[in-house]
Formats: C-alpha cells, sequence, structure tokens
C-alpha cells in the first residue's frame, strides 16, 4: 500500500490504491469493497471541480457570506 | 368537531384560543392516531404522551384564566429527533447515540415552546440525516402514508409523514441537501428551507456546517409561515444566525390576502438542467402548476441557468469533508454501528482534498453572484419540481453501499441540493397526485431571504388549488 503523495492530492481523483493508504493513515478500517463507490463519488466531484472552480484571488468565503446578508435586489418585487 | 386532526395548524390555534377545542382534546386525539398509525408508518422514535397530556392540562387551564396566549397554544407537534432538549434522550436516528441525553434545549425548540406548543414525540429520520430516502435501520423505515411501500423521502422522514398522516399539526426537520423539502414533496405537505442563517442551529446535530439549514414543515402555507416567523431571527447562541429583522411572513401572507393576486410577478423557468430527463407525467403536473400562477397573474418566463448539474456534484466537495471530520471518532472507534449508506458517503468526505474543499467554499460567492446577476435579475422566483420523477418505491432504492445507491440517491437530490449551496430558500408546495397514487410537489425558489414572496406565490397556488388532499389512511 503506497503513501499518498502530493500529486495525488492535487484535486485529481485518486485511485484505489491512493485511497486505501488515506483511509489506513486516517485510522478508519475500510473494506477493500467499499473503496471502488468512493472513488466514483470523487471523479463525480473533481470533474465539478475541473468545469466550476477557477477561484480568483481575492473570491473569499467572506464575499459570500456579505452576498447572502446584503442581497436586496428585488426587495420591492 | 368531528375530526379535530384535520384542521391545519392555524385552524387548530384559533379553536384552542377561542374555547372552542380544548387542548387535552386535540393532543388526546393525535395521540390516538399515533396509537393506530404507528405501527403502519413507524414516524415516531419516542412518544411523549404523559409529558403531553400534562402540557395540555395546563393549557387548557391557561385558556379559562383568560391568560395571554401564544400563537401555537396547545398545539401538538413532533420534530425530526435530532433537536436536543435537555435532560431527553435525542438520537439523531443513530444506534451510536441511541442514549444520548443532551444539557440544553435547541433554540429553535424554546421558541416554540414559547408560543405554547406541545410536543408530543421525537420523529424518525435517516441516520444523522445522511440519506434522502427515509430508511433507518436502528429504527426502522419510515413508510409514506400514501403507500407504505415507497419511500417518504428524507432525511426529514418522519416529518413528512407524521404531517402528513395528521398525527402531529407541524413539524421541524434539517434541510442540508433537500432534507425538509423532499419528505415534504414526498409525503403531499408544505415544507420550507429558509436562507441558510435564517434560523439558528443552536442545540441541534450538525452535519455540515456550510449548508445546515433548520426548516419546518406543515399542512399549508400559511401553517409554515407562522413557524417560521417564531422559529427565525437572530441568537445570541448562534453566531451563525443572521441578525437580519425577521418579517412577520404570516402577518404579510393575510396582508396579501391568502389568494391575492400575483400580478407583475416574474416566476422563471429554468432552461436547463431542472428539468431534463423529466417523467412526463411529473413535466404535466409541473406545467399544470405553472398555468395555475399565470392565471393569478405571473407572468412565465424562461431563465438562463449555470450549469446546476456540476454545482449540485460540487456540493458534495462541501458537506462529506464536513460531514467526516464530525464522524472521525466513531468512525475510527465504532465503524460497525453505521449503517452501510451513511458509512459509505461518509467515505467519500476523506477523498477530498482540504485545497479542493477550500476551493469550493471560496467558489460559492462567485457562483452565487453569477445567479442572482444572470437568473434573478430576469425573475423573482424559480419553479421547478422537486422530483423529476415519481415518489420511489422503498425496494427500488434499497441498493446498499454500492456505486448504484451513489446514482440513485443523486437522482433524488439533483434538484434540491444546487439551492443548498447556494444558500437560497426554498419552498416545496404540493400540486398533484400522480398515477401511482403518490404525490407530487413543486419547488419555489428566491433570492436571499426571500421566504416572504415564495409564501405569498404558494399560498396563491393553495388558493386557486384548494387544500391538498390527506393520504387514504
Amino acid at each position: 500500500m503506497g503513501a499518498v503523495t502530493d500529486k495525488d492530492l492535487d484535486n485529481k481523483d485518486l485511485d484505489d490504491a491512493a485511497l486505501a493508504a488515506l483511509f489506513a493513515n486516517s485510522g478508519v478500517a475500510v473494506a477493500a469493497e467499499e473503496i471502488a463507490p468512493v472513488a466514483g463519488a470523487l471523479a463525480r466531484i473533481n470533474a465539478a471541480a475541473r468545469v466550476l472552480l477557477r477561484p480568483a484571488f481575492d473570491d473569499t468565503l467572506e464575499a459570500y457570506t456579505r452576498l447572502l446578508e446584503q442581497d436586496d435586489t428585488g426587495a420591492q418585487a | 368537531m368531528k375530526d379535530p386532526t384535520a384542521l391545519t395548524l392555524r385552524q387548530a390555534a384559533a379553536a384552542i384560543a377561542d374555547g372552542q377545542l380544548p387542548a387535552e382534546a386535540l393532543v388526546e386525539a393525535c395521540l390516538d392516531r399515533v396509537e393506530r398509525l404507528q405501527p403502519v408508518l413507524n414516524c415516531f422514535i419516542s412518544v411523549t404522551g404523559e409529558r403531553a397530556r400534562k402540557h395540555a392540562r395546563e393549557a387548557d387551564a391557561a385558556v379559562k384564566a383568560g391568560r395571554p396566549l401564544g400563537p401555537l397554544h396547545g398545539v401538538p407537534l413532533a420534530h425530526k429527533d435530532m433537536f436536543y432538549r435537555a435532560g431527553e434522550v435525542c438520537t439523531c436516528g443513530s444506534k451510536i447515540r441511541r442514549d444520548f441525553v443532551p444539557d440544553h434545549t435547541a433554540t429553535a425548540l424554546a421558541r416554540l415552546d414559547a408560543a405554547g406548543a406541545i410536543e408530543i414525540g421525537h420523529l424518525n429520520m435517516a441516520e444523522f440525516a445522511m440519506g434522502p430516502t427515509g430508511h433507518n435501520e436502528h429504527y426502522g423505515r419510515c413508510r409514506n402514508p400514501w403507500n407504505p411501500d415507497h419511500i417518504t423521502g428524507g432525511s426529514s422522514s418522519g416529518s413528512g409523514a407524521a404531517v402528513a398522516a395528521g398525527l402531529a399539526f407541524a413539524a421541524l426537520g434539517s434541510d442540508t441537501g433537500g432534507s425538509v423539502r423532499l419528505p415534504a414533496a414526498g409525503c403531499g405537505v408544505v415544507g420550507i428551507k429558509p436562507t441558510l442563517g435564517r434560523v439558528s442551529r443552536y442545540g441541534t446535530m450538525p452535519l455540515s456546517h456550510s449548508l445546515d439549514c433548520i426548516g419546518v414543515l406543515a399542512r399549508s402555507v400559511g401553517d409554515c409561515a407562522r413557524l417560521l416567523t417564531l422559529i427565525a431571527g437572530p441568537d445570541a447562541q448562534d453566531g451563525a444566525a443572521s441578525g437580519r429583522p425577521v418579517p412577520d411572513y404570516e402577518r404579510e401572507l393575510d396582508e396579501a390576502g391568502q389568494g391575492g393576486a400575483l400580478t407583475g410577478l416574474r416566476i422563471g423557468i429554468p432552461s436547463r438542467y431542472y428539468f431534463d430527463d423529466i417523467d412526463p407525467e411529473v413535466a404535466e403536473l409541473i406545467a399544470q402548476s405553472r398555468r395555475v400562477l399565470e392565471a393569478r397573474g405571473a407572468k412565465i418566463v424562461d431563465v438562463p441557468v449555470g450549469d446546476h448539474g456540476a454545482v449540485n456534484d460540487l456540493s458534495n466537495a462541501v458537506l462529506w469533508p464536513e460531514a467526516a471530520v464530525l464522524h472521525l471518532p466513531w468512525l475510527r472507534e465504532r465503524p460497525q454501528d453505521y449503517v452501510k449508506q451513511g458509512r459509505a458517503r461518509l467515505l467519500v468526505g476523506f477523498g477530498v482534498s482540504a485545497t479542493l474543499y477550500g476551493e469550493a467554499l471560496r467558489a460559492r460567492g462567485k457562483l452565487l453572484d453569477e445567479l442572482l446577476r444572470d437568473t434573478f435579475s430576469q425573475c423573482d422566483v424559480l419553479h421547478v419540481p422537486v422530483l423529476k420523477r415519481s415518489v420511489p418505491s422503498a425496494a427500488e432504492v434499497d441498493v446498499g453501499g454500492g456505486a448504484a445507491m451513489q446514482q440513485t440517491l443523486g437522482q433524488i437530490v439533483a434538484n434540491t441540493r444546487p439551492f443548498n449551496f447556494f444558500g437560497l430558500p426554498g419552498l416545496s408546495v404540493p400540486i398533484g397526485v400522480m398515477g401511482n397514487g403518490l404525490p407530487q410537489a413543486m419547488q419555489l425558489v428566491g433570492r436571499p431571504f426571500r421566504e416572504d414572496l415564495l409564501f405569498r406565490v404558494g399560498a396563491a397556488y393553495e388558493a386557486a388549488a384548494g387544500p391538498f388532499a390527506r393520504p387514504p389512511l
């Protein structure tokens, strides 16, 4: 079982061996048959990330909260 | 009164306040119904009958004494078993917390108590609110009152079933990916998932702090409006609760007239995603509901939306890492005490890198900004189905923890989860019964903190369509 590398964690799909290593490192016992569904779910997440995630340097969490809290456009509807 | 459990919450509260209906009689009627239907529906994890009877007697004494009454005085409610009450077991639908006794009470519960509500029990739910179907291997599956072979939707399964079956007049639920709107739709009741931060989460079981919302399920839009008015607002115990003032949603509805016109209001129909691969029967019911709103004066407009399929998937990059962190100690020490589906979903959180999690959160502002700018600039409310298909049978979604599970569950939450990612309010309103005898619902979505507008549109629809049918029990 190989160690998880920086490359594995760089928003790429983790292969089953890397996932198994990740679980082993976290101290959570996982059966072999549990790995493939996790890999499938991660593939979807990573595909979505490739489509959507291009945050700029100044895209902060506060920007989201501010937008949510201060959105008043349409209040007259 | 023939069957007081058939009243809406507002009607029941008015009848108690007027002295026409003793709270004790109403509580007894609900408990009788619980006793008769619990073996069929399995809505409750525990029933607190004796305490409810005691509170009902006190409520009746207050009416007789002419004391000031709260807006829920004497009304029987029950809630998803994840709202803490000091000194009382709160299972969170889990084996792990089967004996957990919190030392504090949820703000939402305390506010309902202060309004005079009477809690009659703790409702079934998915284990730790981690599934959208209503399955629960620890406490048994909660069954749909319209057809027990079908799922209720989840994770607030007991909340949807109990309110629809007339066992309680309203119920609190939580919504992280659809868990209020899905059981509301599946059981034929109204469900409001408010804007992120609108309702305090103090004293509630956490799942994902970036997505969790506390919501309400009830039998009418007006009932939901009353409860949200009562539970929403700032809370010194919850720094994430919004400080924005809370409108009196119910009074605004009454002032507009329950069947008020929607003249000038723009109802947006998304150009993509929300209708992809939709069941034709669902599509027809949704089109009918749209025509009802149009007849009330609303203008129906097609609006562009971004890639919300990707948003749906991306929300898992936030939800499951946050949930995995919460559950890490138990996953290490008590892995056997989780059900297979819940555990399989938690494991996804381990594979999301910290950088991806952070990027997904950072992207939220930009994606919400695009939605408000590109979509909500052209409409006031979005109108989409809650479910693109009929309410599944239990067998259809009993798919263990394998790859098929992720796909099936993904289909169920496809139209609800994107709005959790954006943090926007959503209202599920029943619109009809399909050929298989199961209900179907429309979902109204608004800009941040525009729950008032959703209630207005929902109430206008209700007034035109009439009260929704009760399940054949």
